[in-house]
């Protein structure tokens, strides 16, 4: 199997606070991670360092044997936009815009094609459907956490990094959540990173990661 | 969803902001736009209070004062023009038209003109617009007065009141009245926001009777009578031809009171007088003859070119309009770019978010530029509209009270050039927040503060 995440020697320092060591950490394609920890422990940064929200780090990181953090802001921003589908832990939706239109925001940016049988389907799913013509501003939190999902998946991205998607939800929900997640994993061959501190949901992914296990930083 | 809808949703979310931005920078247009107004109209109306009219001809003095005096009744007036050499040029092949008048009374401040109908029929203010009686009709006869505008609102005069002039007073209380020959008003022309609106017009024959005679208590009706009894009296002192020949005069007078009233009572001088021309193109030769005449010293000047060097001689007016047009224009484009900077720090988080679903710079540059086009744009096109319907609104009440006439096209090169200025200068502005944002962090633009 071809290494789709590959980490050598990475260290991120937050000032002169030392967040992230670590020194060696490969994931493969198609392959579900579930990653946990204390809560500090740099879970959301290393994903964002995946994503290349942040930069400035030490070491390698390779993304689907590209290195990210030598593009320009542009180039990673286009990079982040086709291949990685990132549910944010703040959601971060436009509140002006309405369900429909947070969904398929990705689609004004990137030259991906809008599939509309996925969207039908990641809304019923997700249980959006009565709700996708409201203000983002108007929804619950359990309601954003969704709609930030399902922005995540429409672009079907190689890659998924989901930080605490299930936090918000009731356990239907989450259970559908899930449910879709891992069929899309499956008929799309994607690759997961699920961050969560929710341990009973854990056997449902190939891989269990505990981040004091692979980073060198201790708290 | 294309950037122009995101554009515009995202202006309409922040309805507040854009309000408050739309407001500040059609405020400062509108102020702009009117102190363009003012100063278009003052040039205006200074540099076009007389048109239609090619030559002034008036004694010799310098030709500042020749129009100062016949024009705007500032300064005093020297020396009169003879009938006779008026006479000449009046008929003068050449001629259309002329314009006699005659200064020297006044009437509570305001001036008045002794003329002849013509300066009714041909007189133009602001390029082509005649002198229009609004109110009563022409003056007839030589105890008749019509009053400009001005003069009608302040003094609150209505037909048919009796008013007297004094003489030679122009401003204030005059010592001197001629309280024996009390003029009937039977006319009130438009306002005109030219000195014609503080003027009051009699006939030439009305001016020269009240300057020929100067015993108290007389009124015209008697002035024959007294006339004649005075002759007698004057026989044993004067010589015969005299008598006769003021007999003579006078009897000439009374007859053409009956026929042409204005044209042939002839006073022996006059002020000046405007001269139109058959064509244009003799209009210098014809300065040239007037003055070169070898009779009496005159003075032909072109109205509109001493005008127009006068306003250009007091250009430090037009510059401090100018300059106050330019330090509003500043301050509201500082206002406007204080409230863009400012909404788009607020927005520091939504292009972060924006930008992790790929939105590059070029993206939100465009989104950007897009949303303060579109609202620059709205208040360009607001306060163009605005302006226009004040202008329509206003217009009379502006004129009465100010005694600015808007006229011309509502936008002038300036105004265009000012609203073209705002929306340039504001996109440019909106550039910095973008610059500043593209090189933060992705993070810290996510992060909640």
């Amino acid at each position: 199997m071809s290494a789709v995440i590959e980490i050598k020697d990475l260290s991120f320092t937050y000032g002169e606070k030392p967040i992230l060591q670590v020194p060696h950490l490969t994931i493969a394609k198609n392959e579900t991670v579930f990653l946990f920890g204390p809560s500090g422990s740099g879970k959301t940064t290393l994903l964002e360092i995946l994503a290349g929200v942040i930069t400035g780090q030490k070491g390698e990181v390779e993304m689907l044997g590209q290195k990210t953090q030598t593009m320009s802001s542009h180039e990673r921003d286009q990079f982040r936009s086709n291949h990685i589908g990132y549910i944010f832990q703040q959601f971060n939706l436009i509140p002006y815009l309405t369900v429909k239109e947070n969904i398929l925001l990705p689609f004004t940016f990137s030259g991906k094609k809008l599939n509309s049988s996925l969207y039908d389907k990641l809304v019923s799913a997700l249980g959006l459907t009565e709700y996708a013509d409201q203000l983002a501003s108007q929804l619950s939190v359990g309601q954003q956490q969704r709609v930030a999902a399902a922005r995540a998946l429409i672009i079907e991205p190689e890659i998924i990094l989901a930080d605490e998607p299930t936090s918000a939800l009731d356990y239907d929900h989450r259970e559908n959540f899930l449910k879709i997640l891992f069929s899309l994993v499956k008929e799309q061959g994607s690759t997961l990173i699920f961050v969560s501190h929710d341990r009973s949901i854990q056997n449902l992914f190939d891989r269990q990661l505990s981040l004091s296990d692979v980073n060198a930083v201790r708290f | 969803m294309n950037l122009f809808k995101l554009a515009f949703k995202s202006i309409r979310h922040r309805s507040f902001a854009t309000t408050a931005t739309l407001f500040s920078v059609v405020l400062s247009l509108l102020l702009l736009f009117t102190v363009e107004r003012v100063r278009r109209s003052v040039e205006d109306s200074f540099t076009q209070t007389v048109s239609g009219v090619d030559l002034l001809v008036g004694a010799r003095t310098g030709s500042l004062q020749l129009v100062l005096f016949s024009v705007f009744n500032i300064g005093q007036v020297t020396n009169n023009v003879s009938y006779d050499s008026y006479d000449k040029i009046h008929h003068h092949p050449d001629v259309e038209w002329t314009i006699p008048i005659s200064l020297g009374d006044g009437h509570k401040g305001y001036r008045v003109v002794g003329t002849t109908t013509e300066f009714f029929e041909h007189y133009q203010v602001r390029s082509s617009e005649h002198l229009k009686i609004v109110n009563g009709s022409l003056f007839t006869e030589a105890n008749e007065v019509v009053l400009g505008a001005e003069v009608a609102e302040v003094l609150k005069y209505k037909l048919g009141d009796k008013i007297i002039v004094a003489h030679g007073s122009t401003s204030g209380e005059s010592f001197e009245e001629h309280a024996d020959q009390p003029l009937t008003v039977v006319g009130i022309l438009g306002a005109t926001g030219t000195a014609v609106d503080r003027s009051l017009y009699i006939t030439l024959a009305a001016m020269d009777h009240m300057h020929d005679e100067h015993e108290e208590g007389e009124t015209p009706e008697e002035h024959a009578r007294h006339e004649g009894a005075k002759h007698e009296k004057e026989e044993d002192h004067a010589g015969h031809e005299h008598h006769k020949h003021h007999d003579e005069k006078e009897h000439e007078g009374e007859e053409h009171d009956h026929e042409a009233h204005d044209h042939e009572h002839h006073p022996e001088q006059i002020t000046s007088f405007f001269v139109k021309l058959k064509s244009k193109t003799k209009i210098l030769a014809m300065q040239r003859e007037i003055t070169d005449n070898k009779g009496e010293a005159l003075l032909a000047v072109i109205p509109a070119s001493v005008l127009s060097d006068l306003w250009k001689s007091l250009s430090q007016i037009e510059f401090v309009l100018k300059l106050i047009s330019a330090l509003v224009m500043v301050v509201g484009l500082i206002g406007m770019v204080i409230a863009l900077m400012t909404s788009l720090n607020e927005r520091r988080r939504e292009m972060a978010i924006l930008r992790s679903l790929g939105a590059g710079f070029s993206h939100l540059a465009k989104l950007v530029l897009l949303e303060v086009l579109l609202i620059l744009g709205l208040a360009v096109i607001t306060s163009a509209v605005l302006k226009v319907l004040l202008e329509i609104a206003l217009t009379d009440y502006v004129a009465k009270k100010f005694g600015l006439f808007l006229t011309g096209s509502y936008f002038s090169a300036m105004d265009v050039s000012m609203m073209v200025a705002t929306v340039v200068i504001g996109l440019v502005f909106a550039l910095g927040p973008i610059v500043i944002f593209k090189n933060k962090s992705l993070k810290d633009g996510l992060a909640v503060k």
